[in-house]
């Protein structure tokens, strides 16, 4: 594993091209972004305090982001939308054995069609991103829901 | 104390008249029914799922919860009984726990600190006296008549029921012989673990979920994943259960791995070559000893438990006005689980949920009904497949669990 310290700029490119390419619906484009040992999860605040492992959507490997893609773009139903990622606050926290520990916080506005725009949810994200290469990568993201609550359903990646 | 209502349309004249084969749209967005359905069905003689008792293992704990729109606090008194009460001040009427979930030696209200103890008795009212002589309750209140109100509770298996009946038939006799069966076989006795919770907020009349659940048809048509990955198929064994109500049912299958048969070419995959990238997301082992992949059951009114692959979940549909409902998940395994059991529990509940492969097909389609049927015209819905009867059936292309709710729903609110 690098020890290279992590660029400020890789760090924001890496949220913004992320959330970018799930607004643009490029969900192809997502599982680059992380590594190939990584985990993504979407839990909530009341799970997270209350120890309860139990997570909206669990991926434990790459192979697992590219199962949910093709879901998304293959099986899964939902009615048309315009998701709008808004992800701010970045920084870095630390570091461990796996990589450095960055938070943000994301909001996520939705558009169904005939519908004022709504705010879909909101929340941090607890990071752990390292270097592949030149390219910075998420190896671990955990993105916590402040509600405990979904507005009907979540078949996108936050 | 029953609210009267005005409801002059409501009787069983408002009933298409064929019969269960319909079910008028307006059960789904009418506010009189909502009404009606949440005093005969949801504060009438009806066992409430209100929540698991791990959630609330040690005296002082509690959880907030629902009996239908109701919101109730579920509690474990010092005495070790599970405790449900409306979540009200008995004084002005404020809620006394605006939390999810958490220990408390009291109850007190933020207003004007009434105190309550865990098994809702009001023991503290400041300044009862008054002050300096003025003011103050009268000589004669007596503390007994102002506790809070709690609701009938039985517990099977780890699972608390609430009633505002007293007079509800025994939990046995209420589920009937085949789908207490059904409900032992996951609740057998062993200690359960929760794993953690989902909630979402669905924009849909509570039943249409129940129904959904109900609805076989739909598993090989809506749920592309299923089929996808040859998970479930419109040819497999499938069996469903009601009891004599109609109120409580259960559906179970048995994992089959055949060739393509007709039924399987009419619902099949486009993508028939295709496999998971990692398929550990649905690797399953068998867990019960009756063989079966597993086992839906809904229970009168509003709970769903589910048994899929190796994922344990009690699902709890909210009302939340008549066009609007929660579903609270509650993902669980038993306490003595290997750590590889609760790896794949939690894995496989990548399918379910508001995020779920499979269960956001229903979010989404759920909403979709509701806009289609509460808008335009009367209109009903047609509930023919399988004939017009309510008993037992085998076979996926059957509707008699939605008949058979109907039959339960149409006796308890007289209509």
């Amino acid at each position: 594993m690098t020890t290279r310290p992590i660029d400020r700029n890789d760090l924001a490119a890496l949220y913004a091209e992320c959330a970018a390419a799930l607004d643009d619906g490029e969900y192809e484009r997502w599982p680059a972004f992380f590594t190939e040992d990584c985990s993504y999860v979407v839990t909530t605040k009341e799970n997270l305090e209350r120890g309860w492992p139990i997570a909206l959507l669990s991926c434990e490997s790459r192979g697992m982001l590219l199962d949910r893609v093709f879901a998304v773009q293959k099986t899964l139903f939902y009615v048309p939308r315009v998701q709008r990622r808004l992800v701010g606050g970045a920084r870095l926290v630390g570091a461990g054995d796996d990589g450095a520990h960055a938070r943000a916080s994301f909001a996520v506005f939705e558009t169904l069609v005939g519908e004022h725009t709504t705010l879909f949810a909101a929340g941090r994200s607890l990071d752990v991103v390292r270097y592949e290469g030149d390219a910075l990568k998420f190896a671990k993201r955990t993105c916590v829901l402040d509600s405990s609550l979904v507005p009907n359903s979540l078949p996108f990646p936050i | 104390m029953t609210h009267k209502l005005n409801v002059p349309n409501l009787s069983a004249a408002a009933w298409p008249e064929e019969g269960l084969t319909r079910v008028p749209y307006f059960l789904y967005d009418d506010p009189a029914v909502y009404a009606l359905e949440q005093e005969r069905i949801f504060r009438g003689r009806s066992w409430n799922y209100v929540a698991l008792a791990a959630e609330v293992p040690a005296a002082g704990d509690f959880a907030r919860s629902y009996v239908g729109d109701t919101p109730v606090i579920v509690a474990r008194d010092k005495d070790g009984d599970v405790q449900v009460f409306v979540n009200r001040c008995p004084h002005r009427g404020a809620q006394l726990c605006q939390s999810w979930s958490g220990n408390a030696k009291a109850f007190t209200c933020p207003y004007h600190q009434w105190t309550f103890d865990l098994k809702g008795r009001l023991r503290g009212v400041p300044l009862r006296k008054g002050v300096n002589g003025l003011g103050g309750m009268p000589a004669d209140f007596d503390p007994a008549r102002h506790g809070l109100q709690r609701l009938a509770v039985t517990v099977r298996g780890g699972v608390v029921f609430a009633s505002f009946a007293d007079d509800v038939p025994g939990f046995a006799e209420y589920l009937g012989p085949s789908n207490l069966a059904y409900f032992d076989r996951v609740f057998d006795g062993r200690g359960l673990r929760v794993l953690g919770k989902q909630r979402q907020r669905i924009s849909a009349n509570w039943k249409h979920v129940i129904e959904n659940i109900r609805d076989p048809y739909h598993a090989t048509l809506l749920h592309t994943f299923f089929v996808t990955f040859r998970l479930w198929r419109a040819d497999q064994d499938y069996a469903m259960k009601l009891d004599a109500t109609g109120g409580n049912a259960v559906q179970f299958i048995q994992k089959v791995d055949r060739g393509p048969t007709e039924a399987t070419r009419e619902t099949t995959s486009r993508h028939a070559d295709v496999r998971l990238a990692d398929p550990r997301v649905v690797e399953a082992v068998p867990e019960f000893a009756d063989g079966k992949s597993g086992a839906m059951q809904t229970i009168w009114p509003n709970l769903i438990v589910q048994q899929t692959l190796n994922s344990l979940a009690t699902r709890h549909a909210v009302p939340h006005g008549p066009g609007e409902f929660e579903l609270h998940w509650t993902f669980f395994g038993y306490e003595d689980d290997p750590p590889e059991m609760v790896e794949r529990r939690l894995r496989h509940a990548n399918l379910y949920g508001p995020a779920g492969l499979v269960s956001a097909d229903d979010s989404e389609v759920l909403n979709v009904v509701q806009l289609g049927a509460t808008k335009g015209p009367a209109g009903r819905a047609v509930v023919e497949l399988g004939g017009a009867g309510t008993a037992d059936a085998e076979g996926m292309v059957n509707e008699t669990m939605i008949r058979g709710f109907y039959k339960h729903y149409r006796q308890i609110m007289g209509i």
